[in-house]
C-alpha cells in the first residue's frame, strides 16, 4: 500500500505535468502524456549524466506543483480542453495497471532482467547515481543506454526498489504511445478511440508467437526492446496527430520523443533516425512550410528544413551526448565492442562493402564467411520464422499493408491519402536499412555460433514490426474520424468484401507461409459468434460507417488472436503468483544475509550446479547494495590435481591458489549457495568444521607470503578478456593459517 | 437522447454482463447442490494407492517419493463432473509448484487445460475445477526428484462455500471487460447508424409529401 501511494505520488507529477502542457502550451490532450514522459526521461537522463540525481527528483516535484498551480489558477484553455478520449483512457487504463501491479507484486522473470536491467535499475535506485558510474561485482554492458532506467528510477524514487515498479515505469510511457494513437477523436466517436485503444494494448504481445508452456512477460519485463519499438510508433502517432491541429508548434515536442527513442537502448538510434527519416519525408511531401511555426521569418522550405535538421539534431545530441559522459567515466566508446571490436562507421562500411560484393575493409576481412551465411539466415527467417503472433515477417508486413489499404480506401481527404501512400512506400521500406543493420551486428559482433543462429532475432526485429503495426493504426485512425469516402450502398459493399479481405488474407498468409495449424472451430466458436452478430448488424444497415466497422473488426480479431494464442494463465492477465516463488525464496535468502551482514561489503559466491551463472547474476540483483565478487565467473570449483580427478571441473584452483584469491580482495564474506563432494574436499582445510551452505564470514590474519604462480589454463576460461587475463596467478603456502571461514548465516531456504 | 444514449447502453450492457456472471454463479451453486442432493457427485478422499502413481514410489509408511523433475498423480477415466479438488500434504523438502491437468475427452493433457495451484494458509491446495465431465485428471504436486510426500487428504468434490462460487479468476475478469466494453462500442456504432438513416428517410418522407 505504502508502495503504492509514493508510485502513485510520482504518477501524479506526470499528470501534472500534462494538465499544464494541456491548458497553457495548447498540446492536444491525448498527447501530452507522451511529450511528458519523453521530456522526463530526458529530463533525469541529463540530471544522471551531470551527478545531481536526487536533487533533480525534487526539482522535477517542484515544477510539476508549480505547473499544476499555475495552470488550475490562471486562466488558461477551458477544461474541457482537458478531457478527450485519449487522455482519459490513459488515466484509467495507468491507474488500474498500477492497481494491478500493487496488487499482484511481480518480479523480474528473465535472464537479462539480472544480468542487466533490473540489477542496473537497482544500483541506480540505491546509489542515487547512474549505473555505469557505480561499482559492480563483473564488467558488464555499461554502454547500454540509461532512458527506460532511469524512467524507473523516478517511479522507485520513495520507498524501497521493487521490480513492480520499474514495470509500471515502462508500461506508461507504452500507454502514453496508444494514447499518442487514438488522440484525434472526439466523445462523439469516443468508440474508435476505445477500439484502437485495445487494439494497440494487445501489441506489446506482437513476439508471443505460440502457446507457451512458460510464463511470457508482456508488460512484465525490464527488456527495452518492445517500450523502444512502441516510441517509435508513438513518435509516428504524435506526427501524424500533430498535424491535425491548428498548432503545428506541437511538433517539436517530436525532439523530446526522438531523443527519448535514441536513448532507450543500444539499437534506438538507428531506430530514432529512421523514425525521423519517415517523418521528415513526410514534412517535405505533405506539409506546408508556412504552416511550421519555427520562426516567423522562417518559412517555407527552410522552416522544413530545420524542423528536419532539429528533430535529426536531437538524435545526434542525445547520443553523442550520452557518449561524451560514458567517455567521461573512461568507457570505450569509439567501438563497439564484440567479435569485431569497430566502430559504429567501420560496421556499417564493411556491412555495405560486402553486401555489394566489394573487398571488405582489412578490419572485416576475417567475417566474409560468416557474413554470407548471416545474411541467407536473415533472408530466409523472414518469410519462414514464425516470431510474432501474428505469423511471419511477412505476415506482418501483410496485416499493416491490409490496414493501410482500408485506410486509403476510407479516406476522401486527398492530403490524407498522401500521407498514406508515403507511410506505406518509405515506413515498409526504411525496414530494410534497419534489417540490414541488425545483420550487420549479427556479423561483427555477436560472436560465433551466437550470430549465425540469430539469436533473439524475434526481440531484435519485432519492435520495428510494433512501430509499424502503431503507425499503420494511427493512420487508420485518422479516415475513420475524418471525412468518409464511401457514403452508398455500393461503397459500403465495396468496404465490406475489404474489410473480410483483412482476416482472410492474413489467415491466408499465415498458413501459407509457414503452414501454421488452422485454429480449429472449437477455438474460434465465442469469435466466430460477435463475428456473425456484426455480420448481421452490417445488414441491417450499417454500411454508412465503414470505418467503425473496420474498427470493430481489428478490435475482434485482435481479441480472438490473443484469445487463441495466448492463454491468460500465462501472461499478465491471469498469472499464478508461483512462477515466482523460486525468484521470491532467493530474495528472502538475499535479504536475510544482507541483514546478518549489516553493512554493504563484497561477498564471493559458489555455486556448484550454477553452470550457465545465471545464479550469480540473480544474486547478484538479490544482494545489492551488497556487491558479488565476479568469483571466477561461477560453476564447480575443486582443486582437479590434488583430487586426482579425471573429469573437467569448469575452476581448476588450487586452495592455495583460492586462498591467496581471497586473502588479496576486499572480499570480507563468502556465500556457498550449493556445494558438491570435490568442493568438500578441495577446501576443508579452511573451514571449521563441517561445510555447509550458508553464509561465511572470511577471517583474515596478516604477514602471509602470497607469490605469483603461473595459472593452469581451464581456470581463466570464463574470465572476459576485460577482467585482465593474465598467465599467472595468486598462490599462497600453509593457506589454513592465515585464512579461515566461519559461519554467520545459514540462509532459512538455501538448498 | 442521443448524447445519453451511449451512457445509458454502456451501463446496461455492464449491468447485463455484471448479473449474468451473478446469476452464472447462483445457478452454479444451486445446481450442485442438487447434484449433491442426488447422489450424482459425492466427496471422496483418495490416499496415494488410490492414484496411477507415475515417477513415484510407494513406501510402506504410506508415503510417496519423487523419482523425477515431473511426477505425477492421475486418476483417469473418472468420467464424472468435479467440482473442486482440495489437496494437503506435508513435504521433507521444498516441492516447487503444485499443479493440476485435466482433459475432457481422451486427448492429450496440454497447458490450455491447467489449473496453478495457490497454497492457502493452512497449507491446502484448493483447484476450482471447470463444469462438465471430466475425464482424465492429473496432479503434478512437485517439480523435484527426491520430495516425500506424507498425502495428508486428497478431496474431491468437498463442501464449497457460497462465497467461493463468487471468485472470479482473472481471465474471467478480463473477459467481462472486453466483452462488455467491445458490445458498448458496438451498441454506439450500431445505434449512430440507424439514427442517421432513420433521420434521412424521415427527411426525405417529409421533403416529398411537401412537394406534392
Amino acid at each position: 500500500m505504502v508502495a503504492f501511494i509514493q508510485t502513485g505520488i510520482c504518477f501524479l507529477a506526470v499528470c501534472l505535468f500534462c494538465i499544464f502542457l494541456i491548458k497553457k502550451l495548447n498540446v492536444p490532450s491525448g498527447l501530452a502524456p507522451l511529450a511528458v514522459l519523453s521530456c522526463t526521461l530526458l529530463y533525469f537522463t541529463l540530471a544522471g549524466c551531470l551527478g545531481i540525481l536526487s536533487f533533480s527528483v525534487w526539482i522535477y516535484f517542484a515544477l510539476a506543483i508549480g505547473c499544476g498551480v499555475i495552470s488550475l489558477v490562471f486562466k488558461g484553455k477551458s477544461s474541457n480542453a482537458l478531457l478527450s478520449p485519449a487522455f482519459l483512457l490513459f488515466l484509467i487504463s495507468s491507474v488500474g495497471l498500477l492497481c494491478l501491479l500493487a496488487a499482484r507484486k511481480p518480479f523480474f522473470n528473465e535472464w537479462d532482467d539480472f544480468s542487466l536491467w533490473g540489477t542496473a535499475a537497482k544500483m541506480t535506485v540505491e546509489t542515487n547515481t547512474l549505473f555505469p558510474a557505480v561499482e559492480s561485482g563483473f564488467p558488464w554492458a555499461v554502454s547500454q543506454k540509461p532512458g527506460l532506467i532511469i524512467m524507473a528510477y523516478f517511479f522507485n524514487f520513495f520507498g524501497e526498489f521493487a521490480p513492480w515498479r520499474l514495470f509500471f515505469s515502462y508500461d506508461i510511457i507504452m500507454l502514453a504511445a496508444f494514447a499518442a494513437v487514438c488522440s484525434c477523436v472526439t466523445f462523439k466517436k469516443w468508440q474508435t478511440a476505445v477500439l484502437l485503444y485495445a487494439v494497440c494494448s494487445f501489441i506489446p504481445f506482437i513476439n508471443v508467437y505460440t502457446r507457451m508452456i512458460y510464463f511470457t512477460s508482456p508488460y512484465l519485463t525490464g527488456y527495452a526492446d518492445i517500450p523502444m519499438g512502441i516510441l517509435m510508433g508513438g513518435g509516428f502517432a504524435f506526427y501524424y496527430s500533430a498535424t491535425q491541429s491548428k498548432h503545428k508548434g506541437n511538433l517539436f515536442w517530436l525532439c523530446a520523443i526522438m531523443g527519448a527513442i535514441t536513448l532507450c537502448k543500444d539499437t534506438g538510434m538507428p531506430i530514432a533516425l529512421l523514425c525521423a527519416a519517415v517523418i521528415s519525408m513526410d514534412i517535405f511531401i505533405n506539409c506546408k512550410g508556412n504552416e511550421l511555426v519555427f520562426y516567423k521569418a522562417v518559412k517555407g522550405l527552410w522552416a522544413k528544413l530545420a524542423f528536419c535538421g532539429s528533430i535529426i539534431l536531437a538524435v545526434g545530441v542525445s547520443y553523442f551526448g550520452y557518449s561524451k559522459f560514458l567517455g567521461s567515466l573512461g568507457v570505450a566508446t569509439a567501438t563497439l565492442g564484440g567479435e569485431g571490436n569497430m566502430s559504429a562507421a567501420e560496421l556499417v562500411i564493411n556491412g555495405l562493402l560486402m553486401l555489394f560484393g566489394l573487398n571488405p575493409l582489412a578490419s572485416g576481412v576475417p567475417f566474409v564467411e560468416k557474413f554470407s551465411l548471416v545474411f541467407r539466415n536473415m533472408t530466409n527467417a523472414f518469410f519462414t520464422k514464425e516470431i510474432t503472433i501474428l505469423g511471419t515477417g511477412l505476415s506482418v508486413f501483410g496485416f499493416a499493408i491490409c490496414i493501410l489499404i482500408i485506410a486509403y480506401a476510407l479516406s476522401a481527404d486527398k492530403l490524407h491519402r498522401r500521407r498514406i501512400a508515403l507511410f506505406g512506400s518509405v515506413g515498409l521500406l526504411s525496414f530494410i536499412p534497419y534489417y540490414l543493420f541488425i545483420g550487420f551486428t549479427y556479423v561483427f559482433i555477436f560472436k560465433g555460433e551466437q550470430g549465425i543462429n540469430l539469436i533473439d532475432y524475434n526481440r531484435y526485429v519485432g519492435c520495428y514490426y510494433a512501430a509499424l503495426i502503431i503507425g499503420a493504426i494511427v493512420l487508420l485512425c485518422l479516415s475513420a474520424i475524418k471525412e468518409q469516402r464511401f457514403i452508398s450502398l455500393k461503397g459500403g459493399v465495396a468496404m465490406l468484401v475489404c474489410g473480410l479481405a483483412l482476416p482472410c488474407a492474413e489467415m491466408i498468409i499465415s498458413t501459407i507461409s509457414l503452414g501454421r495449424k488452422i485454429p480449429t472451430f472449437d477455438d474460434l466458436k465465442i469469435p466466430f459468434a460477435l463475428f456473425c452478430l456484426i455480420m448481421i448488424t452490417i445488414l441491417l444497415g450499417y454500411y454508412k460507417k465503414a470505418s467503425a466497422f473496420v474498427c470493430l473488426l481489428l478490435a475482434f480479431e485482435a481479441l480472438m488472436l490473443f484469445n487463441y494464442l495466448m492463454p491468460s494463465h500465462l501472461c499478465i492477465v491471469d498469472y499464478p503468483d508461483v512462477i515466482f516463488d523460486d525468484i521470491n525464496i532467493l530474495q528472502s535468502n538475499a535479504d536475510s544475509m544482507n541483514k546478518s551482514i549489516g553493512k554493504k561489503s563484497k561477498i564471493f559466491y559458489i555455486s556448484c550446479e550454477d553452470y550457465t551463472g545465471g545464479n550469480w547474476f540473480k544474486y547478484h540483483y538479490a544482494l545489492y547494495p551488497s556487491i558479488l565478487d565476479y568469483s571466477y565467473g561461477g560453476g564447480d570449483i575443486a582443486d582437479r590435481q590434488a583430487l586426482g580427478l579425471q573429469n573437467n571441473v569448469t575452476l581448476d584452483v588450487s586452495i592455495g591458489q583460492f586462498a591467496a584469491y581471497l586473502y588479496k580482495s576486499s572480499n570480507e564474506y563468502l556465500f556457498i549457495d550449493s556445494l558438491d563432494v570435490n568442493f568438500v574436499n578441495s577446501y576443508q582445510a579452511l573451514f571449521q568444521g563441517e561445510i555447509t551452505t550458508g553464509l561465511y564470514k572470511i577471517n583474515k590474519k596478516p604477514d602471509a607470503s602470497i607469490y605469483e604462480q603461473e595459472a593452469s589454463g581451464t581456470q581463466q576460461s570464463r574470465l572476459p578478456n576485460s577482467i585482465a587475463y593474465s598467465d599467472y596467478v595468486w598462490c599462497m603456502d600453509n593457506p589454513e593459517q592465515f585464512l579461515n571461514f566461519t559461519l554467520v548465516d545459514k540462509g532459512a531456504n538455501i538448498k | 437522447m442521443k448524447k445519453s444514449f451511449s451512457i445509458i447502453s454502456t451501463a446496461l450492457i455492464f449491468t447485463i454482463f455484471a448479473s449474468f456472471y451473478v446469476l452464472t454463479s447462483v445457478f452454479e451453486f444451486v445446481y450442485d447442490e442438487i447434484l449433491f442432493a442426488a447422489g450424482s457427485l459425492e466427496t471422496k478422499n483418495y490416499s496415494a494407492e488410490d492414484f496411477a502413481l507415475k515417477d513415484f514410489v510407494l513406501l510402506e509408511n504410506g508415503s510417496i517419493v519423487s523419482t523425477s523433475v515431473d511426477p505425477q498423480l492421475i486418476v483417469y477415466n473418472y468420467n464424472k463432473p468435479c467440482t473442486m479438488i482440495s489437496l494437503k500434504f506435508s513435504v521433507n523438502k521444498y516441492q516447487g509448484e503444485v499443479n493440476l491437468y485435466y482433459t475432457k475427452g481422451q486427448e492429450e493433457f496440454t497447458t490450455a487445460q491447467k489449473i496453478w495451484g495457490k497454497a492457502k494458509n493452512d497449507g491446502t491446495y484448493e483447484f476450482i475445477m471447470p463444469r462438465g465431465n471430466l475425464t482424465n485428471i492429473r496432479i503434478d504436486p512437485a517439480n523435484f526428484s527426491g520430495v516425500e510426500f506424507k498425502l495428508e487428504s486428497a478431496v474431491f468434490n468437498p463442501q464449497r462455500s457460497f462465497l467461493s462460487y463468487f471468485k472470479y479468476s482473472g481471465e474471467e475478469i478480463f473477459m467481462f471487460f472486453a466483452a462488455a466494453i467491445l458490445l458498448s462500442c458496438l451498441s454506439k456504432s450500431i445505434y449512430e447508424n440507424f439514427y442517421d438513416n432513420l433521420h434521412g428517410l424521415c427527411v426525405k418522407f417529409i421533403i416529398k409529401k411537401k412537394a406534392k
